[in-house]
């Protein structure tokens, strides 16, 4: 089911009222409910592979107990089991191929020729997500940061509420499953909170991403028809889509998840305004980059294991982050610039500088300096993004190499869309700014109606055919 | 929480409550200017001739006739190549064309199953052109909501298929039109063709001169509706044959589980002449073709007499 669909707008409502006034009285049972509504949620797109989703669950569950064991030797075996286990599903349905491929190109090099079996399967929604979720549970306990919980059904609202399975943020163990655990109580203000951020998520979404993908998608597929203008502001378009798309997506999951009494990670503080790329990674997707920091980087030694040892840290993270995007070399360039790029300011000791405060935190207005360090950070992000959005690397390239060249062509995108969308957001965007979870509104009430209304209306008037979200593929 | 549902209630009734001024708005400005009417919803039409094939068949499926009956089902590729008078001739069945513009293979059951409702049918011929065959069916979906008068339990029913915004809010705007005293716009278009009864439409365009279009392979799938399609059919003893339109310079890959069904095809009717473009045909195109169509749907359907003769139909 996505969110921007007319079923989860039955959906909702539905599973919010039951909740709050059939399931309020026991926690037990609002917590089965909402598993249940979950699992709906996830069936509706595939019933084959909720098992999968299920069966990881389980094993996560169980592997809880091993790794919580106070012989080490036994945790450890456990801790092992789990990343096999999670590995495994994300490398048979996400990489098999992928691998199956470079191992038959890479034997055709030496003139052997190999046809190896190619799985024909769908990738399973969210797999990425849900088995991320497991492994931080798992890890958290071997870390003895977590203790194992007793309840499956807590633990599975942990791995499966709805909000957050197809597409994160990528939770953890200590911020969600208290919250899981502890009776709940509305709140009228994390409410409406929760409404404001769903139709903002939703403007996102349907009103921005989609309408600009419907304009840059020719682009993306046909650039040798285009002139060069138009390719690099079919490139801008995409990092406007994307961030659309995925806030938008993000947004949504935060504000259901209040709806229901829950608070989630933050996924995105306003990226698009960061003064250099580490805090870009500080801003974009951060559940995830979060997760790759404290899993990986800072086992592997961190930035405090000697210089070397601090390079390769980095570019293993970003490789890996990308590679997690998908089975493709494209993914792969695509974390491997960003390394690139991040390198020079963790070398010279400049990747903390902006830490907390957003950009002119205190004005309404940036100055010349930041304008000039947010566009050429924009600008490299929508440089990396190319290889993102690219069907593969061959046509990235081609892509890149045609913004130079087809000046003589005459072929042109509808820029004014593209440009007015793009304006609206960074207009909003920078209002909002200074924080992204409690949406700042205007006090008068007919001005607030209005725009709530006006809203409502642009978007159901550009629902015109569901769009997926981008990182469902993910 | 009840003050929380409550605001959520009535900014939801507040959001109906302009969309619905909004729709008779557009509605009422058609007594003067026609161009919002077609900015947001485009004016109803002829083409495709939902209005008058929908209107006819409501009065065809009340008919009580002695001679058994047959509906005809498909995409345009039915309704303007498949002439059902020529079949009728032939076959000696009463034959009616009900396909219309891109009807998908899912859009088909679902105008079958409301048909059985109406009336019972000895022979169900449906017309396969594979481009449109597995799309969802939303723009045949379109058409009959907006274009034809089908009767309102069955647009709803058509509704709950389709969760699409725009179709609900031109349908939406179709029964504000009834309520709001507003001008009633249905362009004709002439290159549309001649609505001769039945259901079938005669086009009135030009035949290509030369195929222009290369030699291409196309392979035909989705089962899936195709086999709720013959259990209906079985559920109601009737026959169900399937026909695969001929297309300029395709051939056509039957998947193997086609051979489970009764099969027509025609893949060497090939002359550029008898087309307009690369799958509709002509009016003399359309004759021909339907004649030796029904040449072959005669031998079929007589090789044993229904409704004993279901026993190659999936189940």
């Amino acid at each position: 089911m996505l969110f921007n669909s007319l079923e989860f707008f039955l959906f909702l409502p539905l599973v919010f009222v039951l909740y709050w006034f059939v399931f309020k009285h026991a926690l037990r049972f609002q917590n089965l409910f909402i598993l249940l509504a979950s699992y709906f949620f996830y069936g509706w797109w595939s019933w084959a592979f909720m098992g999968l989703l299920l069966l990881s669950t389980l094993l996560d569950y169980f592997y809880g107990f091993g790794v919580a064991s106070s012989q080490r030797k036994k945790a450890k075996i456990f801790l092992w089991l789990s990343i096999v286990n999670n590995l495994g599903i994300l490398g048979v349905f996400k990489y098999y191929n992928f691998f199956a491929e470079q191992f038959e190109t890479g034997l055709a090099l030496f003139g052997f020729h190999v046809s190896p079996y190619l799985l024909d399967i769908a990738l399973p929604i969210g797999i990425s997500f849900y088995t991320f979720h497991g492994m931080s549970y798992v890890f958290d306990i071997y870390r003895q940061k977590q203790k194992p919980v007793r309840n499956f059904v807590d633990y599975a609202v942990f791995v499966s509420f709805f909000p957050l399975l197809v597409a994160g943020p990528i939770e953890r163990a200590n911020h969600l499953l208290p919250q899981v655990q502890k009776p709940r109580i509305f709140s009228y203000t994390q409410a409406l909170e929760g409404c404001r951020l769903i139709l903002w998520g939703l403007f996102k979404k349907v009103v921005i991403a989609d309408t600009i993908a419907g304009l840059i998608d020719p682009v993306f597929n046909a650039y040798q028809d285009y002139n060069s203008a138009s390719i690099l502001l079919a490139a801008i378009g995409f990092s406007i889509q994307i961030y659309g798309d995925f806030s938008g997506y993000s947004d949504i999951a935060l504000g259901t998840a209040k709806l229901f009494g829950f608070e989630l990670l933050s996924n995105f503080r306003f990226p698009y305004f960061s003064r250099d790329i580490a805090e870009f990674w500080r801003r974009w997707h951060i559940s995830l980059s979060s997760w790759f920091k404290d899993y990986l980087y800072i086992p592997l030694g961190g930035s405090k294991a000697g210089r070397n040892k601090a390079i390769r840290n980095t570019f293993i993270i970003f490789i890996v982050s990308g590679f997690w995007h998908g089975a493709s070399w494209n993914f792969i360039i695509w974390g491997f610039l960003h390394a690139c790029a991040f390198l020079p300011l963790l070398l010279l000791r400049r990747n903390r500088q902006h830490l907390s405060e957003v950009v002119a935190h205190a004005q309404l207005l940036p100055n010349s300096k930041e304008v000039l360090q947010m566009l050429s950070t924009f600008f490299f992000v929508t440089f990396a993004w190319v290889f993102f959005r690219a069907e593969n690397l061959s046509a990235a390239l081609g892509f890149l190499s045609s913004s130079f060249s087809n000046w003589h062509v005459s072929k042109l995108l509808p820029y004014k869309s593209i440009l007015f969308l793009g304006l609206i957001l960074v207009v909003i965007d920078w209002y909002l700014r200074h924080n992204e979870r409690r949406l700042k509104v205007p006090a008068q009430r007919v001005l607030r109606y209005l725009i709530y209304l006006s809203m409502a209306l642009a978007i159901f008037f550009h629902m015109d055919s569901e769009q997926s979200f981008i990182y469902f593929q993910f | 929480m009840r003050q929380f549902v409550r605001k959520i209630a009535l900014l939801a009734l507040l959001f109906l409550g302009v969309l619905g001024l909004g729709l008779a708005l557009i509605a009422l400005s058609t007594n003067w200017t026609l161009q919002f009417e077609y900015k947001y919803f485009g004016h109803r039409t002829h083409w495709g001739s939902s209005l008058e094939r929908v209107a006819e068949f409501e009065n065809w499926s009340k008919q009580q006739s002695k001679t058994p009956k047959g509906l005809i089902l498909g995409s345009s590729t039915a309704y303007r190549n498949l002439n059902p008078y020529i079949l009728a001739e032939k076959t000696k069945v009463n034959w009616f064309n009900y396909g219309s513009s891109s009807q998908s293979v899912k859009m088909s059951y679902y105008l079958l199953a409301q048909a059985l409702h109406k009336t019972r049918l000895d022979y169900v011929l449906l017309d396969i052109y594979p481009p449109i065959a597995e799309n969802e069916g939303l723009e045949a979906a379109f058409d009959l909501l907006y274009n034809s008068e089908l009767p309102f339990w069955q647009k709803t029913q058509l509704l709950s298929h389709y969760p699409n915004v725009s179709l609900w809010l031109r349908s939406a705007y179709f029964y504000t039109k009834k309520i709001v005293p507003c001008r009633t716009y249905i362009i004709q278009d002439s290159t549309n063709g001649a609505y001769l009864g039945r259901g079938f439409v005669c086009s009135n365009q030009a035949p290509l001169q030369e195929n222009k279009i290369p030699q291409k392979k196309l392979k035909v799938k989705d089962f899936e509706t195709l086999y709720e399609i013959a259990k209906l059919c079985k559920q109601h003893h009737t026959k169900l044959i399937l026909n695969i339109s001929p297309q300029l310079g395709t051939i056509y890959c039957l998947d193997p589980n086609y051979h489970k069904f009764k099969v027509l095809a025609s893949p060497n009717f090939q002359n550029p002449q008898h087309f307009y473009d690369s799958h509709h045909m002509t009016c003399a195109g359309a004759h021909l073709y339907s004649k030796g169509l029904a040449m072959k749907l005669k031998s079929m359907l007589y090789e044993t007499p229904p409704p004993a003769s279901r026993q190659n139909q999936p189940e």
